[in-house]
């Protein structure tokens, strides 16, 4: 299985490369990827130079660019493209339907893959993207459990990558609007969820209170481990009792089944996490490397690469998710 | 290059030259506050070289923090009697020592030990892990934070090796508090081997110093207090 990783900027495209990634994932500085937080991600001249330096070490570098074009206003989404293209790109991860019909158009050569935003979790979906468009490659939405992406593999002709570590989206990808209904902002159409200029903590006594624009989330008592301030993982009051509806602060990890995705079919593990550091990004990779070569030549996975992921999760807990549905 | 004064007004100016505004902290003009930042200067002046050797090799620093707005984030060292204030916003970034005793208006404080602290400017540890451990203590907006972090991350800064690469006056030359706030950024430059001991050092001369003071003064009231008594037994005699 391809290691698809993440990169936030230069440094930790460096870091992913060296540590062992297939494939490094980046955005440009703007809006047209959903992590366009202030002071992170990459100028066309730092992107050149980073394909650069994954293409010297026979390693691929994927653009996403997988925002949804703001109405009237495709140009920057169609020139990121379009850059990408010229920049030596070995892929571009889309979402919207005009702008990879764009790409096909435009850029016949350049492989398209399927952004997990937009949200293409069934047969009929998948196959549509891939007649209409060309597109080699599904990002899977993570709704999905391992048997159900076995199912898939076996008939769909179209590569399929898998979240394998870090941010627990529970919500529908490309459709979700918690973000938007407090900041006006959401990461389908502005590239970010709870965007910073919305978000302050406040530390009262021992306990820490995150907010978002006007409307406190989550209270961290004590020393209780913290997350991150999205509407989804926030704690509210139902029915007399404080608790999180949605999902708790936690991090997807499946570093104890890489052998079962192996054997669904799946052909690359994608490492959430391009607003995290380059020192994040470099202890990620390297267990996974390890653990992916593990699978590899049929060994177990390395215990201590399993735990050692935990302690980077956020909330310092991890959960498979939807790929076993332990709650059911 | 970034130059700054205090104005007849009482007003600390810091300003990025070629910058199109100049960013200023307002400060209260009380004597005492006065005097802080009298006692103050000598380290800015330090701090303000360090940073100007920064971004003349980080060119990408500015460019990550253009277009944020004016935002001023407190850095408080959890183990260091010393604080900082960074200014971002129009006028480019800029960093000064928190006189002791003022209130600076910040929107952000950070808190955590200071080894901490310049792992997380170097991008050796990654903010968001310490952050969820509780190990990091960020109060405030979030937006100039984040946005400092990430440009820190992208351009991979060796604060270090800044900090060693500026010659620093001698910390007598500035007063007691000038003296310590010079030695803390002097001795910041050993962190890798021994941060805390190295830090605290000055502190600690400082104690001995005064220790032996309270000695001599001690023996000096015991002397004086041997003779009242021998003087009181004469009389009586």
């Amino acid at each position: 299985m391809e290691l698809v990783c993440p990169a936030g900027n230069l440094a930790a495209l460096r870091a992913a490369v060296d540590a062992g990634a297939d494939t490094v994932y980046v955005g440009f500085r703007d809006e047209t990827n959903a992590r366009n937080f202030p002071g992170l991600n990459f100028s066309p001249d730092e992107m050149r130079e980073g394909i650069g330096y994954a293409h010297a070490r026979s390693r691929k570098v994927y653009v996403a660019i997988n925002t949804f074009p703001r109405a009237g206003d495709v140009g920057p989404w169609r020139r990121a493209v379009d850059d990408a293209a010229q920049l030596g790109a070995d892929a571009v991860i889309l979402a919207d339907i005009g702008l990879i019909e764009y790409a096909k158009r435009r850029h016949p050569q350049l492989r398209r893959h399927l952004s997990v935003q937009a949200g293409a979790s069934n047969r009929d979906a998948i196959e549509f993207f891939r007649d209409a468009f060309g597109v080699s490659r599904v990002v899977l939405p993570r709704v999905l459990t391992v048997a159900e992406i076995a199912a898939l593999n076996a008939s769909l002709g179209v590569e399929t990558e898998v979240f394998a570590f870090g941010g627990m989206c529970p919500m529908a990808e490309g459709r979700c609007s918690l973000s938007s209904y407090v900041t006006g902002q959401s990461p389908n159409m502005s590239g970010v969820c709870s965007p910073a200029s919305h978000v302050r903590y406040e530390q009262r006594g021992d306990d820490l209170v995150s907010r978002l624009g006007t409307f406190t989330i989550n209270r961290f008592p004590g020393r209780e481990p913290a997350g991150y301030p999205t509407l989804c993982k926030g704690r509210f009051v139902a029915h007399e009792r404080t608790m999180y509806l949605f999902e708790e602060p936690t991090s997807l990890s499946v570093a104890h089944m890489l052998g079962d995705l192996a054997a669904a079919g799946v052909s690359a593990l994608k490492i959430e996490g391009r607003q995290r550091g380059r020192a994040y990004v470099a202890e990620v990779v390297a267990r996974f490397r390890r653990l992916v070569d593990a699978v590899s030549v049929a060994h177990a996975a390395p215990g201590r690469d399993v735990e050692a992921l935990r302690r980077l999760a956020e909330g310092g807990r991890d959960t498979a998710g939807a790929y076993q549905r332990g709650w059911r | 290059m970034q130059t700054f004064g205090i104005s007849s007004a009482g007003v600390r100016q810091s300003r990025w030259a070629g910058a199109k505004s100049t960013a200023v902290v307002r400060m209260a003009t009380t004597p005492a506050a006065y005097a802080g930042r009298i006692l103050a200067a000598p380290v800015d002046a330090i701090l303000h070289r360090i940073l100007a050797a920064i971004t003349a090799q980080h060119p990408g620093l500015a460019t990550r923090l253009a277009g944020l707005p004016a935002a001023a984030v407190l850095i408080e060292p959890a183990d260091l009697p010393v604080r900082f204030l960074i200014r971002l916003g129009p006028g480019g970034p800029a960093v000064n020592v928190v006189p002791p005793g003022a209130d600076p208006r910040a929107s952000t404080r950070v808190r955590a030990p200071i080894q901490q602290l310049i792992a997380l400017a170097e991008a050796r540890i990654d903010a968001d892990t310490i952050f969820f451990s509780r190990a990091l203590t960020i109060d405030g907006d979030i937006e100039p934070v984040l946005a400092l972090r990430n440009a820190l991350e992208g351009e991979a800064i060796d604060i270090i090796g800044a900090i060693r690469s500026v010659p620093v006056p001698l910390a007598g030359s500035a007063g007691p508090f000038g003296a310590m706030a010079i030695a803390a950024v002097r001795l910041a430059g050993t962190l890798a081997a021994s941060a805390r001991a190295a830090l605290l050092a000055p502190a600690l001369d400082r104690l001995d110093q005064a220790d032996r003071t309270l000695q001599h003064i001690a023996a000096a009231i015991e002397n004086h207090g041997g003779a009242a008594r021998s003087q009181r037994r004469a009389r009586r005699a």
